[in-house]
């Protein structure tokens, strides 16, 4: 076995949360304002029964493979070498990804909180922590998100309630009176991007104890997660208004300078700042984490600790390269960025499905 | 001078592991550590160089890019 630990299903619940929160908190608002302007909380919530259509999904094919990781799923039902080109496939969207959060971080400290810092020493040392946390396996990482999991929900808590005298609902207004292809769009985009993502789950569900509970209790996570990024759509709607929500890319961030209880509770968004980097810092762990595991899967090795190194080489540089400034990832690549979730997250795991039903039933017709 | 810190830091970093590799006799992991690395290094010079790659993704686009067009047909905004 490669991870020699084993995670609970609570904390595997706990880390889903986080990460499905992860860098969405920030980038999602401005996003799904984007296409669906004063309507993007309604996208957000038409998007949490889809998305866990999706997670179901994930699930279904985890629970008929159990003791397998998506690596090994694609090589079991697709053969050697068609499940190996699956996998490198699954292993470069889990690399680029990883740098993309990496890079959204770098960005966001840079440009909001350390102005004069080069991006690329933020980038060595949130990489850093990064090696550091795989270094020390699965199970610190679950248990450093159940520790974190208290302080992210009182931050969000505090930016919630100190912002309830902000709000203004007549910023909603009209309700529904956009395009509705756009709203589908949003749709399809606020599905794909938090839900669509979290298909790295696959590659940690083999390592959790006592599997009863598991699709309950992660569908109830992503439902949470859904909820949690919906509302900080509509109190950013409603405080912003959908024009600056649109156009201002830490729009969340942006939501809790404006927090002055009485002149005297105010310029706490340095909190709501750590929050973010905690929940991306989770998420870019387990894309980090499936993208050593799943090569040394592939090439059925006999250690992952070996392929640490190289792979915080390789997210340090693509961290930079992969983007040439914030709009690309923000704006350039997102419809596209979106297919490539759709592909990963329901194509994929539909045909692996599909071929798994029609093997199995040509099994049970034919004796012997 | 930036090449020769990084050249230090990467001698520094794969020597050792080239060697326990080695003395365990981990072939496997060693040439999976290699074909990783060289990327890695190649990457994350480019980086500490500060080279810019214009359309990164570009490939995203190009697999994409007929799907979308081919949506964009059917549902005209």
């Amino acid at each position: 076995m490669l991870e020699p630990g084993k995670i609970s299903i609570r904390q595997l619940t706990v880390l889903f949360y986080l990460a499905m929160i992860g860098d969405m908190i920030i980038i999602l608002p401005p996003i799904a304002a984007g296409y669906a302007h004063q309507n993007g909380w309604i996208v957000a919530l038409a998007s949490i029964p889809m998305g866990m259509v999706l997670v179901w999904l994930m699930l279904k094919l985890a629970a008929h493979y159990p003791d397998s990781s998506l690596v090994q799923i694609c090589e079991r039902i697709l053969g050697r070498w068609l499940g190996g080109l699956v996998s490198v496939t699954y292993l470069i969207f889990f690399v680029i990804a990883g740098s993309i959060y990496v890079r959204e971080v770098g960005d966001f400290l840079t440009t909001q909180l350390f102005a004069n810092t080069p991006i690329r020493y933020i980038h060595l040392l949130f990489i850093a922590t990064l090696l550091w946390a795989i270094w020390h396996g699965l199970e610190s990482i679950a248990r450093s998100a159940e520790l974190l999991l208290p302080l992210f929900i009182l931050i969000y808590i505090v930016l919630i309630l100190c912002l309830l005298p902000e709000i203004e609902v007549s910023r909603l207004k009209p309700i529904l009176g956009e395009d509705h292809l756009w709203m589908l769009r949003g749709t399809m985009l606020t599905t794909f991007y938090p839900f669509g993502e979290m298909i790295v789950f696959l590659m940690v569900i083999p390592y959790v104890q006592h599997q009863k509970h598991l699709k309950r209790d992660v569908l109830l996570a992503s439902l949470l997660a859904g909820l949690t990024l919906a509302l900080i759509i509509f109190i950013s709607l409603t405080v912003l208004g959908s024009f600056f929500t649109q156009h201002n890319i830490y729009a969340t961030y942006t939501l809790t300078q404006k927090i002055n209880i009485g002149g005297f509770l105010q310029r706490i968004e340095a909190l709501m700042a750590a929050a973010w980097v905690l929940t991306t810092f989770l998420k870019s762990c387990l894309f980090f984490y499936a993208f050593a595991l799943g090569t040394a899967q592939l090439f059925k090795l006999r250690s992952t600790k070996p392929l640490y190194v190289p792979t915080t080489f390789i997210i340090f540089g693509l961290s930079l390269l992969v983007a040439t400034d914030v709009s690309y990832y923000l704006n350039t690549i997102v419809p596209f960025w979106i297919d490539w979730n759709l592909t990963y997250s329901l194509l994929f795991p539909l045909l692996l499905l599909a071929i798994h039903h029609i093997r199995n039933r040509k099994k049970s017709v034919l004796p012997g | 001078m930036i090449t020769l810190v990084f050249c230090v830091i990467v001698l520094a970093i794969v020597i050792p592991h080239l060697w326990v590799l080695g003395r365990k006799r981990l072939y496997r992991e060693l040439v999976v550590f290699c074909l990783l690395m060289i990327p890695g290094i190649a990457f994350s010079y480019m980086a500490a160089t500060l080279i810019i790659i214009e359309e990164p993704l570009f490939f995203l686009e190009w697999i994409y890019r007929p799907v979308n067009d081919l949506f964009s047909m059917f549902f005209p905004s």
